[in-house]
């Protein structure tokens, strides 16, 4: 399940990169005026709010989050930005499952015709989780990469209104009494580095039967609003 | 100090003196990396040499100074892989015999930064850090059992790291470049410190006229 997640993520990655970075039919001979906004220099700043959710069997339902960040554009067409995010992933009952993430991304930014500013990149960063009035809360931060894509319009002079959908990998959380997850008794990756130091035998550290996955996706769509100056 | 050696330090004298490369800044590259990796430390007790292959994409902001974004993944074989281990069933209670497969891997995402020194013509010389998020996967399975068993899983973590290393590049012709690098690359887990160094050979490519 993990190898078919990664080789879904290598692919969607590789599709938005290559449709940001391609010019269609219909904006032919327009790839060479890229925007002011899109120039080197060039700074964005978006607010953002919309649909959050963790993929996976038994996974909490999808919920809402809202983010803001800061953007400059390093080259033409190339931004480096941060952002901040805010993601109420679910609840059962009253228990509440809620991911902050603080990530740093490189963005590749194209036009299509004149009005159509479409965008693909990775990012990566600490990915803050907690969990509460679950009967066993937790919290803690940990590090997550992202792929993310999206396209802005502008809506009026420096001001752009945009879709922003983002794919993140995280650890997956132990289980606890309210949200499913692996068991925490396990062996952890942290243990097995110096458990298995030892020489072979029934003594040492072996996994039985432990093949779930130990990474989670979440997946963001939000609406963005951008602007630039 | 031999004639040799005072042929190695003229040499480097004149590339330190030598006049500054022509390669401007501005120049954009994306670098295909591919060698091998060593475990060090306590990393090196549980894991193998093995593999590694990468795929960075960066651009050089000043003459010395280049910046970008890196992913590599590094593969290698357990330190317990190809031992036969008597275990207990935990179903049964039953003695199964086992060969076991073990495999470690590590991805990396981040940043790095190069600092040119020396380059002169199209010898470029440089130092590299990098800081990112590290994803390391163990998995445990058997390659052959003398009764039936559930023995096999997977753990995986994300941790921060940093790497920090150097490299030589020599532009072939146009955009094309060939080199060498060596990096240590520090994975900080919960107890312990992950140490690897990974060594490769570099192809770049970029605009030409670069």
């Amino acid at each position: 399940m993990n190898g078919y997640r990664m080789t879904c993520t290598a692919a969607l990655m590789a599709v938005a990169l290559a449709g940001a970075a391609a010019v269609p039919v219909f904006a032919a001979g327009s790839s060479d005026a890229a925007g002011d906004i899109l120039k080197r220099g060039s700074q964005w700043m978006s607010v953002r709010a919309g649909y959050a959710k963790v993929v996976g069997d038994n996974t909490t339902s999808g919920l809402v989050g809202g983010g803001f960040g800061y953007r400059r554009f390093v080259l033409d067409r190339w931004s480096f930005g941060g952002f901040a995010h805010y993601e109420l992933l679910g609840r059962f009952g009253g228990a509440a499952e809620i991911e902050v993430p603080f990530t740093l991304e490189v963005m590749r930014h194209s036009r299509w015709g004149t009005a159509v500013y479409p965008y693909a990149g990775i990012g990566a960063g600490a990915f803050y989780h907690k969990r509460y009035r679950t009967g066993a809360d937790e919290s803690g931060f940990t590090p997550g990469r992202y792929v993310a894509f999206g396209m802005h319009v502008p809506v009026r002079k420096q001001g752009l209104l945009g879709l922003d959908v983002r794919m993140a990998t995280v650890d997956k959380p132990d289980a606890n009494p309210a949200f499913p997850g692996p068991d925490g008794d396990r062996p952890k990756l942290d243990d097995l580095l110096l458990d298995l130091e030892g020489p072979s035998g029934p003594l040492m550290p072996l996994l039985f039967a432990d093949t779930e996955a130990k990474t989670r996706t979440l997946w963001s769509v939000k609406l963005d609003y951008t602007i630039t100056y | 100090m031999s004639k040799r050696w005072m042929m190695v330090v003229s040499a480097l004298l004149l590339l330190c003196v030598a006049p500054q490369a022509v390669m401007a800044a501005a120049e954009s590259m994306v670098t295909v990396t591919l060698g091998n990796q060593a475990p060090t430390g306590t990393f090196g007790d549980v894991a193998d040499p093995g593999v590694m292959a990468g795929l960075s994409a960066g651009y050089r902001v000043t003459r010395w100074l280049a910046t970008g974004v890196d992913f590599s993944y590094f593969s290698s074989r357990g330190t317990h892989n190809e031992d036969v281990v008597d275990i207990v069933e935990p179903g049964t209670g039953r003695i199964v015999t086992v060969t076991l497969a073990e495999r470690w891997s590590v991805s990396e995402l981040g940043l790095y930064a190069k600092a040119f020194v020396f380059e002169r013509g199209r010898l470029a010389p440089y130092l590299r850090v990098g800081a990112g998020t590290y994803s390391i996967r163990y998995s445990q399975d058997v390659s052959a059992a003398s009764a039936a068993t559930t023995l096999g899983g997977v753990e995986q973590a994300s941790k921060p790291g940093v790497s920090a290393g150097a490299g030589l590049r020599y532009r072939v012709v146009g955009g094309t470049s060939l080199g060498f690098e060596a990096l240590l690359h520090r994975i900080y887990a919960r107890d312990t410190v992950v140490r690897l160094w990974t060594t490769g050979v570099t192809v770049g490519f970029g605009p030409t006229g670069n």
